[in-house]
């Protein structure tokens, strides 16, 4: 299993690449003759072409692969063109693929001559084998399961060949609200008076809860006071849907934290490449990974001073250089 | 073109709602975010007797959701009714194509890909190939969006024309939780979630999150979903019908929900 890697500036790359890294991601906008939108601002990728020639030079010098999300839904008829002709010009610079939801990108570039990698993003998101062959149409390389799909609930996708599959290492990024669908993540000002420059904070904070309807004995309101959370990890037994992703023959664990400081990233994957090493035992049980990878998970964020999963969320938050 | 009406119900509700079937043309029965929402064959039999109309409101699903899905398209592909199927998720539009006997509808949820309200005052409207290949390709001739809290026009052109739109509110979704505080309530985080059931403790509950001085509207929680209150129709009947509007959904499902647990 290779680790796919985000990253927001060149400087990281040596760093990252000699921490483990296999496969590079980022974004390109706002230059002259590059501006591919995506739900990240600029300041999270690249924003000249004289950077994307440096990051290609050191990826490819050292054997990897850089991919550029194109990380937008919706095109209308006008801008989709303008993509079309950018993505081009990526492969031109030599970009080995892209990253993109679209259909309507994905219907435009099936007819043109783009002839590099195409991953679906998981802002389109696939939970079921149904979803895949809808978008094994377009001829897809690879598909980018959300991060809140268990392994063994696309069971089926995994074990069909046509495309290559990638999922989430969780510690990297955690939310229990499905991505693509969550107006607090996109466009929440359109429909909400936030403060402008609002970072997800009510995500991270308990609401103040009023019952509207509820049984007598008041139960639903405790479940929700007692439950209800946005960042924290799906249940998905912990380190374990690793272990099944592992061994269902997952290609590609992507490191979803393209936002976040050098730091952060280095430590995350580190822990990624220390259970992945820890999986290459092919005699390691489910269960002896899921108590041997906790102990390490859990020193590993020790060291930090990090003690909880929130907490390493906030640490991210604090950590992200806006 | 007259303007439908109709009301969103989960499964749960349905009989305490017969009144509803008087007052709306349509129920939406399901629910366009949980798949444990999902009516059985025999609930649909029942709504089938009691509404004019009825839809089959569907959500994203994984594997679990898609077999409940083929079952309802399996039992009603004959039926003397025609069924409508509100599609969430690219999958169910996939099962869709070879069931001729069925009506798709693109729900609010995948109507992202073709309609978008971050385009200034003007409904984006996405390119006609993406519109040619749903209608052509999956036979959809319905997409659906949400009341939005301002007013919006629509372009000019006649990309649209093919379609009819549905409007729902007041409720407008704004996030969905995999991990629902109703269902995996008690769970332990080491259980494995598909062997997690859902007794449905959603039905019947509602609640408001407050966030002071960080949202200034109060958000509305109903089972894995959060939802604000778009309040009333900006629009006149005229101005529905230039928009293309032929159907206005309710989606309010704690009403019914309330009159269920009261029953």
């Amino acid at each position: 299993m290779k680790i796919f890697q985000g990253f927001r500036d060149n400087e990281e790359l040596d760093a990252l690449l000699e921490a483990g890294a296999d496969e590079f991601y980022t974004s390109i906008t706002e230059t002259p003759d590059i501006d591919l939108r995506n739900h990240y601002p600029s300041e999270y990728g690249l924003t000249s072409t004289k950077e994307l020639r440096e990051a290609l030079d050191i990826l490819h010098s050292n054997g990897s692969a850089l991919f550029i999300a194109v990380n937008d839904t919706f095109y209308t008829d006008v801008d989709v063109l303008q993509a079309h002709e950018q993505i081009l010009r990526l492969r031109e610079y030599g970009v080995d693929g892209i990253i993109t939801p679209s259909l309507a990108l994905l219907l435009e570039l099936q007819e043109g001559a783009y002839d590099g990698e195409v991953c679906l993003s998981t802002m389109q998101p696939v939970f079921n084998v149904e979803t895949y062959r809808f978008f094994k149409q377009f001829g897809l390389s690879r598909v980018v399961f959300p991060e809140q799909v268990g392994a063994h609930e696309v069971q089926e996708i995994l074990e069909d060949d046509a495309m290559q599959t990638e999922a989430f290492f969780l510690l990297s990024h955690d939310c229990v609200n499905i991505e693509p669908y969550c107006l607090f993540h996109h466009q929440e000002h359109k429909y909400l008076t936030v403060p402008p420059n609002d970072d997800y904070e009510h995500c991270r904070t308990m609401p103040e809860v009023d019952t509207i309807l509820d049984t007598p004995d008041g139960l639903g309101k405790r479940m929700v006071e007692e439950g209800y959370v946005s960042f924290d990890r799906y249940h998905i037994n912990d380190n374990a849907n690793l272990y099944d992703f592992h061994r269902a023959g997952l290609d590609y664990l992507k490191m979803g934290n393209r936002p976040f400081m050098l730091d952060h990233k280095l430590l995350v994957l580190d822990i990624a490449r220390s259970l992945l090493d820890m999986l290459d035992d092919p005699a390691l049980t489910r269960t002896d990974f899921l108590e041997r990878s906790s102990v390490l998970v859990r020193d590993a964020l020790a060291r930090r001073n990090i003690h909880s999963i929130p907490r390493m969320c906030t640490w991210y938050l604090k950590q992200r250089n806006v | 073109m007259v303007l439908e009406t109709a009301k969103c119900l989960t499964p749960p509700a349905l009989e305490a709602s017969a009144d509803d079937s008087k007052r709306y043309a349509r129920v939406y029965l399901g629910s366009e975010t949980c798949e444990w929402l999902l009516p059985n064959v025999e609930e649909i039999e029942r709504a089938l007797q009691t509404w004019r109309g009825v839809t089959i409101l569907t959500p994203p699903v994984t594997k679990l959701g898609l077999a409940r899905i083929q079952r309802i398209l399996a039992r009603f592909a004959s039926h003397p009714t025609p069924l409508e199927v509100v599609a969430n998720d690219f999958g169910v539009l996939e099962l869709l194509r070879s069931k001729a006997s069925f009506t798709p509808v693109v729900g609010r949820i995948l109507s992202k890909n073709f309609l978008d309200v971050s385009h200034g005052d003007t409904m984006g409207v996405t390119t006609g190939k993406a519109l040619d290949f749903i209608r052509t390709r999956y036979r959809v001739t319905r997409l659906e969006w949400t009341n939005y809290p301002r007013k919006l026009t629509f372009p000019g052109d006649d990309v649209l024309a093919p379609f009819s739109l549905s409007m729902y509110y007041p409720w407008q979704n704004l996030t969905t939780s995999r991990q629902c505080v109703f269902r995996f309530h008690g769970v332990s985080p080491t259980s494995r979630v598909d062997r997690i059931g859902c007794e449905r403790r959603c039905v019947g509950r509602a609640f408001r999150l407050r966030y002071p001085g960080m949202v200034e509207e109060a958000l509305l929680l109903k089972g894995n979903t959060v939802y604000s209150d778009t309040g009333k129709i900006p629009y006149t009947a005229g101005e529905l019908k230039r928009l293309g509007v032929d159907r206005l959904v309710v989606a309010t499902p704690n009403d019914s929900a309330k009159a269920s647990r009261n029953a």
